[in-house]
């Protein structure tokens, strides 16, 4: 019963992974670049919802449109501002253009908001239901829902808008797609737009259960990044996939070893992953 | 004699497609030998099998009678195959002296010595002049001219050069055409793959035509001009025809 | 014209004299330093500049020139700290002997972690380092005999070169973090101009054609990341010895990581004075601000990191060769006017111009 639980634990969990690491593969797949700042916008969402909570008593699921929006526009900002200049930069300048930035954020949190744990004072969800004798956090269940719904929609437009194909073309090869008449820049612009509005939802769901502190995105970027690489770099299906799977590897080995070595197998999963099958599960190359 | 290199039923293959189909060749000691064939015929993948960069998925080489099927590219450059790559590959940030000692250190440890060598090839290429210059600030002509400095600094005893001349100009297609006699002179074995017909024709001792992955052809250029099925294999493929 | 010019900069027209000249003043300045300075914070910047210019220059042999970016090194920092100092508690041994051992421990750590990640390209080796070095972290704090989260107290031993602490003074600690950054330059120097410097440049530059020339790259990146371990590891165990304590938060921090590269990247990666450069900037700045800002607990803890952050960004997008790279900027342009004004003293039919490029 108690292994059940935490299976459904793990599935719930990674599919919020599943959504943080959609958007960074997105980016990847688009531009080969790897948002190293990942987690710090992750952060940034969760301290909007926050803020919006505790200066304004909005509650995060009503200010979720709100930081969708803002995420959105501080993506297609960081494109035009520091990444659009770093493309053809040596590898070096762009690991560090985005990781400088992430650091950036971080310390600017922990500067003006202190280094202190904080959760939303009473959100609408909370709480839990027993299903069928498992019990399932509201909030939990919730954010999980919210990311399946974003994730399909993300899905859909990019396999359905003609937007969205210009998108993928331009991921499978950016000059052919050049030739058709589809402008990378912009298309790299929407790209990191969509993919920091996944984090956006992702950190506003996340903000109704979840401590809230300015390194708390680290470790989901991290396990962003190991989706990332196990589901295949580039591959949205494969982010899905890859995102349940840690989820479940870190509860079932938070259950079975012990809470502090969760992350360790996550980490190991990837090491293991990367090393039998470089181009992760669903990858291209 | 026995055969420099010897390819027996080479075979690479990408998923369903079959880039390289049984391909047997030799190649002699000392000669200039062509490798043509119309865009995807398979010619690069070939120098990729050879030089150890792609691992064959059937068949066997050897060089000079000793088996290098499936070794490491490293490996197989310390065994005296050197190569150009068809987008060249130089050292950007690296001067152009620089990028020769990194040839040169195969043979020495000392980077004097690899220096002093790294000098002369680029005397004998004609690069000297600007050995001091980066990489990077060459012209098209200059960095395949370079590439291949780099290349002969390995102390090759035979050289695989893909596509040297695509992009220059007819006076820089003729510099080429005599720098690679010239290496020849030294000794050193020439594997050449062109698209530029006229050079390719006056240049090699001996043609080898690819298409669609196999060998067609296997002949000395006048023959091979008037050969019908390569014609056919190049019908439809624009490319340079001497006169 | 400009590119003859471009090539001599300004310090290789200086003369050998004032080259020497150059040398002997810098040198009396380093060990003059801690008797003029003898307050405990201007030797306890210096002492961390050094530190943290050798543990970036460190960094700097296998992600500078070697190009293989490491978001991990904090983890042979804690091999060489932990090393020499459970050594120490449990067995007794002396950290010199401690620092001998973190090293070799260092180089076993390079097998295991070099072996399987140098496959990696890129973007996913410095994922990978990241997730090694958090491996580390959780696995020491979730071990009791190394202490856990809470870490490890060095004992207090009598002071003294040979038990490696000094409670009274920091000038040997002075020296010492000295000696150990002239190692990794002296090293480094070496390296810039051996084979393996060489082979380090090429595989940074272009892995594939590096092989094609005959460099066995994986284990030319091995050796950097053995030579790089080792002299961090070093580091490690000199943090522990100053500090005299040591836990998981202080010496297997990610942050501890991205530190060090960020002193390498900001001062130019690739470059012998570069993450010299780098430390005499950022280590000021840090600690600097860290004081001023004392008054305000964690959040004036991170504002050095604001500064860094925000540098690093500009550093990526506007020069990504470095302050190095900005000082070559500089010294180019200089170069240019003051050949621009030679050509017009010519002109004029003068003989010479006194500049700094002139004999
Ligand atoms: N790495 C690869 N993966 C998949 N297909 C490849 C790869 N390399 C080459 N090919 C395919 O193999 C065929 C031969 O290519 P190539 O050897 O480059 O031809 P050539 O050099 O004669 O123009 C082409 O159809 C090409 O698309
Ligand atoms: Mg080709």
């Amino acid at each position: 019963m108690i292994l059940l639980q935490s299976v459904v634990n793990g599935v719930l969990l990674g599919l919020v992974y599943a959504l943080i690491a959609a958007g960074l593969s997105l980016i990847f797949g688009l531009m080969e670049i790897v948002n190293f700042a990942h987690g710090q916008f992750l952060m940034l969402a969760m301290y909007g919802a926050y803020w919006l909570a505790v200066l304004y008593g909005v509650d995060p699921l009503f200010s979720l449109p709100l930081w969708t929006i803002v995420l959105f526009l501080l993506g297609v900002a960081t494109y035009w501002l520091i990444i659009a200049r770093v493309l053809r930069a040596p590898m070096l300048a762009q690991i560090f253009s985005t990781f400088g930035l992430g650091v950036f954020l971080q310390s600017l949190a922990q500067f003006f908001w202190s280094p202190d744990f904080r959760l939303v004072p009473s959100p609408l969800v909370k709480g839990r239901i027993e299903i069928l004798g498992l019990f399932v956090g509201i909030p939990e269940l919730v954010a999980s829902l919210g990311a399946v719904i974003a994730f399909a929609l993300l899905y859909l437009f990019v396999t359905r808008t003609e937007t969205g194909r210009a998108l993928q073309a331009t991921s499978e090869d950016r000059e052919a797609a050049a030739l058709v008449g589809i402008d990378s820049h912009r298309m790299f612009a929407l790209g990191w737009g969509i993919g920091l509005a996944c984090v956006g939802i992702a950190g506003v769901l996340l903000s109704n259960f979840y401590y809230i502190f300015p390194e708390v995105g680290f470790p989901f970027a991290l396990i962003a990044y190991v989706a990332v690489a196990l589901g295949g770099f580039g591959s949205i299906p494969g982010a899905f996939v890859a995102g349940i799977i840690i989820g479940l590897v870190e509860v079932l080995s938070g259950l079975l070893i012990g809470p502090a070595y969760k992350y360790l197998f996550v980490f190991l999963v990837y090491l293991i992953v990367v090393f039998t099958r470089p181009q992760g599960l669903f990858g291209r190359y | 004699m026995p055969a420099l290199l010897r390819l027996e039923e080479v075979s690479k293959r990408f998923g369903g497609l079959v880039a390289n189909d049984r391909i047997s060749l030799e190649v002699q000691e000392g000669e200039i030998l062509g490798l043509i064939g119309p865009n995807g015929a398979g010619k690069t993948t070939l120098f990729h099998c050879i030089s150890g960069f792609y691992t064959p998925d059937s068949g066997r080489i050897f060089l000079r009678g000793q088996e290098i099927t499936g070794k490491s590219p490293e490996e197989i450059a310390q065994h005296g195959i050197a190569r150009t790559f068809q987008i060249v590959r130089i050292f950007k940030d690296l001067t152009v002296l620089d990028n020769t000692i990194v040839g040169a250190l195969l043979r020495t440890r000392s980077v004097q010595e690899a220096k002093k060598k790294a000098v002369q090839i680029l005397e004998f290429t004609g690069l000297k002049d600007k050995m001091d210059r980066l990489a990077a600030h060459l012209t098209i002509a200059d960095k395949k001219r370079l590439e291949l400095s780099r290349a002969l600094a390995t102390d090759p005893v035979l050289l695989l050069l893909d596509e040297t001349m695509a992009g220059l100009n007819p006076q820089e297609i003729k510099e080429a055409v005599d720098l690679i006699r010239a290496i020849r002179e030294r000794g050193i074995t020439v594997f050449v793959v062109e698209h530029v017909m006229e050079a390719i024709m006056t240049v090699c001792d001996r043609i080898i035509v690819l298409d669609y992955g196999r060998k067609i052809a296997d002949d000395v250029p006048a023959n091979i001009a008037t050969n019908e099925e390569v014609i056919k294999a190049y019908l439809g493929e624009r490319y340079h025809v001497a006169g | 014209m400009t590119q003859e010019l471009a090539r001599r900069s300004i310090s290789e027209n200086l003369s050998r004299w004032g080259k020497v000249l150059l040398g002997v003043i810098l040198a009396a300045f380093l060990l003059g330093y801690p008797f003029v300075f003898t307050g405990p914070f201007p030797q306890h910047l210096m002492i961390r500049i050094f530190l943290f210019a050798a543990l970036a220059q460190a960094w700097n042999i296998l992600g500078g020139y070697c190009g293989q970016i490491s978001l991990g090194h904090a983890v042979f920092f804690g091999i060489g700290a932990y090393t020499s100092t459970i050594l120490l508690i449990y067995w007794h041994l002396s950290p010199w002997l401690g620092m001998v051992v973190g090293v070799l421990l260092s180089l076993v750590a390079t097998l295991l972690i070099g072996y399987p990640t140098f496959r990696l390209a890129g973007h996913y080796f410095a994922i990978a380092t990241i997730a090694v070095g958090e491996i580390a972290r959780v696995l020491v704090t979730n071990w009791p005999f190394a202490g856990g989260a809470v870490g490890l107290y060095v004992p207090l031993l009598p002071e003294g070169l040979r038990t490696f602490e000094f409670h009274t003074t920091k000038v040997p600690y002075y020296y010492i973090s000295l000696l150990l950054l002239l190692a990794v330059t002296t090293t480094t120097w070496f390296l810039e101009r051996s084979r393996a410097g060489y082979y380090f440049r090429a595989i940074k530059a272009d892995p594939d054609a590096a092989r094609s020339l005959g460099i066995p790259i994986h284990r030319y990146k091995l050796l950097a990341l053995a030579i790089s371990g080792a002299f961090t590891a070093m580091g490690g165990t000199f943090y522990a010895q100053y500090v005299l304590y040591i836990d998981p938060e202080s010496v297997l921090p990610l942050m501890l990581s991205v530190i060090i590269c960020l002193v390498a990247v900001l001062g130019g990666v690739g470059t012998l004075w570069g993450p010299i450069l780098g430390a005499l900037v950022l280590i000021p700045l840090s600690e600097g601000t860290r004081v001023y800002l004392a008054g305000m607990g964690g959040a004036g803890r991170a504002f050095d990191l604001i500064v860094y952050g925000a540098l690093i960004v500009l550093m990526s997008v506007f020069e990504p060769t470095g302050l190095i790279g900005l000082w070559r900027r500089i010294q180019r342009a200089l170069e240019v006017r003051v050949s621009y004004a030679r050509l017009a003293a010519a002109r004029r039919g003068e003989q010479t111009v006194r500049g700094p490029g002139s004999q």
